[in-house]
């Protein structure tokens, strides 16, 4: 863990809400970006990040720092994302993520006429097949491919041992490409 | 169609955690089978896919939205405290009351009663009884002895009482069962909350009923497709009247933490029995719990009781079994001894759950 990130922690145990402030400024939108796709929606995910931080500014004493604050503080959001899910029950909708208010950090490349369109659509497709997994697949999935943790990290966040960290991410691949499949078969000759 | 073993490889190879060896095989397999090559490409293009996700900014209100809940919240969390303190004062003044009370009396007690020295006390003194008859001898009154007023006793005996029933101060979250349903608002997500903060949770419960309440847990179990185990002395007992002064021990390593949320949620809720004409509806017996970390002396109790050694508990790099029993298992009432059957069997079939956290439910009635 970052010296400056302990320094900001220990600030907010004391009371100091400033320093806290600025670990949500650090890592927010790192978090936000996680929670995005195990979420139905941008407003849920707002939700989840708000509230993931809420708690981990309360349980702030039992961060022993024996591992990074973020792997923490994304332990404790998936943990609201799911309960969070449960308490609202909602049917799975599936919704364009840039609704809810979050804006695209890179539209660089929309100089090609029809590309936000198509990135769009690419977005809604997967994320649409995301939603169709289980929680639990959706999870480890969007670890190791949208924040590129090793399987040790994912293990330490799900509180699991590295093998089922293997084991799951074997059955959720081959359970996406199942789900991605038949959708790229009619484009297929 | 490639072997359970064949796809392991290969989408651990998608994740680049491949050892040099398992990397060496999956070379080799490429060149040999298609099938693999065109399931790779797959699993590879779905792997881009989601690293290809945009990334989102969240809106700069965000951070004044989240200072804003905690701020919130902490008053919030200052009001109960000023509130537990307000419930005390009326004990600790009824108790404070009661004792200057119980030494007043008594020391007028005291004075009155004794007779080997003159009475002091100005109001006895100067009592017209004493100046209208002086040559009346002094009644012979028994030996110093200390006699209680007759009316002291209740006073005395109440404020015991009443003090030993006054609230315990609580100190971690607590909750009725009945508010812990996710349907009836803040509790249950308080109580998903709580259950995070610790790698272990101790669940203080009191019921109605410990025989109602041991079944209704194995029931709810059951619907989730957990067994409770029970050791044969702890289901004797169950049958016995003494039942309603004995601790029960619930112990599991096979729950998540949410799981364990919604368990308390769905104990607190009325519940059906019987069947066809006889349904009957039943209130559920389970009233209150705390929380808190298992201490590391109930560790030791709940692994002497299992007959395992308390290092062993938490089944570290023990793998986990794709057909392992989901399994919780209710103590013996007493430890000492070989270990039943029952604790046999779940000791022998316990294997890490994903996810799962080691639980210490107590249950007693109240």
């Amino acid at each position: 863990m970052s010296s400056d990130d302990n320094r900001l922690i220990s600030e907010s145990r004391k009371g100091n809400s400033a320093a806290f402030g600025e670990l949500v400024l650090r890592y927010q939108d790192r978090l936000f970006n996680s929670v995005l796709r195990l979420s139905e929606n941008a407003e849920d995910a707002r939700d989840v990040v708000q509230e993931a931080f809420l708690n981990a500014y309360l349980s702030l004493h039992s961060f022993k720092g024996d591992s990074l604050f973020f792997t923490w503080l994304y332990r404790i959001a998936i943990n609201t994302a799911i309960s969070m899910k449960r308490k609202k029950r909602v049917v799975l909708r599936i919704q364009p993520a840039a609704e809810g208010g979050a804006e695209p950090l890179d539209l660089s490349e929309t100089s090609r006429p029809g590309h936000a369109i198509e990135m769009e659509e690419e977005e809604r497709r997967v994320q649409g097949a995301l939603a169709k997994l289980s929680q639990e697949h959706r999870s480890v999935l969007v670890m190791k491919d949208l924040d590129g943790m090793k399987y040790e990290e994912i293990a330490d966040i799900l509180d699991v041992p590295v093998g089922t960290v293997r084991s799951r991410l074997h059955r959720a691949r081959l359970e996406l490409r199942d789900v991605l499949l038949p959708e790229s078969k009619p484009d297929e000759p | 169609m490639l072997s359970e073993q064949v796809t392991q490889l290969l989408t651990a190879f998608v994740d680049g955690e491949l050892t040099p060896r398992e990397r060496a095989e999956v070379v080799r397999l490429l060149e040999k089978s298609s099938e693999a090559r065109e399931m790779l490409r797959q699993l590879q293009e779905n792997a881009h896919k989601i690293k290809q996700l945009p990334r989102r900014k969240v809106e700069p209100s965000l951070v004044d939205e989240i200072m804003q809940a905690i701020a919130e919240q902490k008053a919030q969390r200052a009001a109960p405290v000023r509130r537990a303190r307000r419930r005390w004062l009326p004990f600790l003044t009824a108790a404070m009351a009661a004792s200057l009370m119980l030494c007043v009396l008594s020391v007028l007690a005291w004075r009155t009663f004794r007779t080997d020295e003159p009475v002091n006390n100005p109001i006895v003194q100067n009592s017209p009884d004493k100046k209208s008859d002086p040559v009346t001898p002094p009644p012979v009154t028994p030996p110093t002895v200390w006699r209680p007023n007759p009316l002291l006793g209740p006073l005395v005996e109440g404020t015991v009482e009443n003090f030993a029933k006054a609230p315990v101060p609580e100190t971690g979250f607590s909750a009725r069962f009945a508010e812990l349903h996710p349907d009836k608002g803040a509790k249950s997500a308080d109580l998903a909350m709580e259950l995070q903060k610790d790698p272990t949770v101790q669940l203080d419960i009191t019921v109605k009923n410990n025989a109602m309440a041991m079944a209704r847990l194995k029931d709810v179990l059951k619907d989730r497709g957990i067994t409770l185990v029970t050791d044969q002395s702890a289901a004797k007992s169950l049958t016995n009247k003494s039942q309603a002064k004995v601790e029960y021990l619930v112990y599991a390593d096979s729950l998540t933490r949410d799981e364990l949320t919604k368990l308390m949620g769905d104990l607190g809720q009325s519940y059906v029995v019987g069947a066809n004409n006889n349904q009957r509806t039943e209130q559920s017996p389970y009233q209150k719990v705390t929380v808190a970390p298992i201490a590391k002396t109930e560790i030791q109790r709940v692994a002497k009781l299992l007959g395992v050694d308390p290092a062993t508990l938490e089944m570290k790099g023990k793998e986990p079994k794709a057909d392992a029993k989901r399994q919780v298992i209710l103590l013996p009432t007493a430890s000492g001894g070989q270990p039943s059957a029952e604790v046999r069997q779940f000791v022998n079939q316990r294997r890490p759950q994903p996810g799962a956290v080691p639980v210490l439910i107590k249950i007693r009635q109240e």
